[in-house]
């Protein structure tokens, strides 16, 4: 598919294909609720018109506020984005400048690790906060091959001994 | 006016055509952020605003920026901003109406920047620019760039990701005690 002239664009011949593809797709779904909406018989009742929670009867408002740990993932996750959107440049000339690479690169991967280790220590990447830690404070003592086998008894063992401590 | 028409002219049809679709889907979203007054809805518009960014971007055969745009604008910031929202939204009928005086102060600033913008870009010589081969392996040009002219930035962009961590390391411990 060239650009034809005397210009090539295999950029925005890439784009275009990406966009009609983006267009059927957003089509097909619109077009076949469109439809779905002509065709079908409209009979509501108030089983129906429920709203569907896995077959589970909905309990309260979803307008809750959520967690503050979801923002503080999304955080983590922004951060990993950014060090990848510039570790990849990096990664790409590696092979063109390895001593250069290596060391030039080798303090900004160090500052990222550090702040991971951070975090980790500080035990700030733990879901549940209330049971048991893994982050390496909490894990002094505790057996975590029991914990991976969820092991309840082990576990209930050693929360016992680590509260006496 | 002219210039623009001149540069079109170079193009096939169907990029003038794409040129003014994502640039069309920018600017409608981008306006339906302003206007939309609930704030979920503003969330989604606002993503619309930036993939149609990311085209643009990628017709300008700023191919990396655009990946880039998609990866952490569309992508991290998006999910940051609406995980915020739903931190801190508790009303789902809210409904986020500006005063008269903040329209006005905000059609000035806008109008401003809009004029500024408009100068600047008529004033520069943008148009004399060669434009891009397609050959060109951007990704590698940035490799070699953060390695030499731009090592400064690129480490302190470490640092300034150190900063991120520590501080939500912090809020969540405060949450926990």
């Amino acid at each position: 598919m060239g650009g034809g002239g005397f210009w090539e664009f295999p950029q925005v011949d890439a784009l275009l294909s990406i966009t009609i593809f983006l267009g059927f797709g957003l089509g097909f779904v619109f077009l076949n609720l469109l439809v779905g909406k002509l065709v079908r018989p409209s009979l509501p009742s108030s089983e129906k018109l429920a709203i569907y929670e896995c077959g589970e009867p909905t309990i309260g408002s979803s307008w809750v506020q959520f967690d503050l740990r979801f923002y503080i993932v999304a955080l983590f996750y922004l951060v990993f984005d950014v060090e990848v959107a510039l570790i990849y440049p990096w990664a790409t000339v590696y092979r063109e400048f390895p001593v250069e690479a290596l060391v030039l690169g080798a303090p900004f991967l160090g500052i990222i690790i550090v702040g991971y280790a951070y975090e980790w220590y500080s035990g700030s990447l733990d879901w549940v906060r209330s049971t048991v830690s893994t982050g390496f404070k909490g894990t002094a003592g505790l057996d975590m091959g029991a914990l991976a086998r969820r092991d309840p008894e082990a576990v209930a063992d050693q929360a016992e001994a680590l509260s006496r401590a | 006016m002219s210039m623009l028409a001149a540069q079109m002219s170079q193009m096939p049809p169907y990029a003038v055509v794409l040129f003014f679709a994502f640039a069309a889907l920018t600017c409608i979203s981008a306006w339906a952020v302003v206007i939309s007054q609930n704030i979920v809805r503003m969330a989604v518009y606002l993503l619309l605003t930036l993939g149609g960014a990311a085209g643009l971007y990628f017709m300008l055969e700023a191919e990396f920026l655009a990946a880039i745009q998609l990866i952490v604008y569309a992508g991290g910031t998006l999910i940051l901003i609406i995980f915020g929202v739903m931190l801190t939204s508790k009303n789902p009928f809210m409904q986020l109406k500006a005063a008269g005086w903040e329209r006005l102060v905000g059609a000035l600033v806008g109008g401003l920047l809009a004029i500024l913008l408009v100068f600047a870009i008529t004033a520069s010589h943008l148009h004399r620019l060669p434009g891009g081969t397609g050959e060109v392996n951007q990704v590698e040009q940035i490799g070699r760039g953060l390695l030499s002219q731009y090592l400064v930035p690129f480490e302190l962009a470490a640092v300034l990701l150190l900063v991120v961590m520590i501080a939500a390391a912090y809020m969540a411990r405060k949450r926990a005690r």
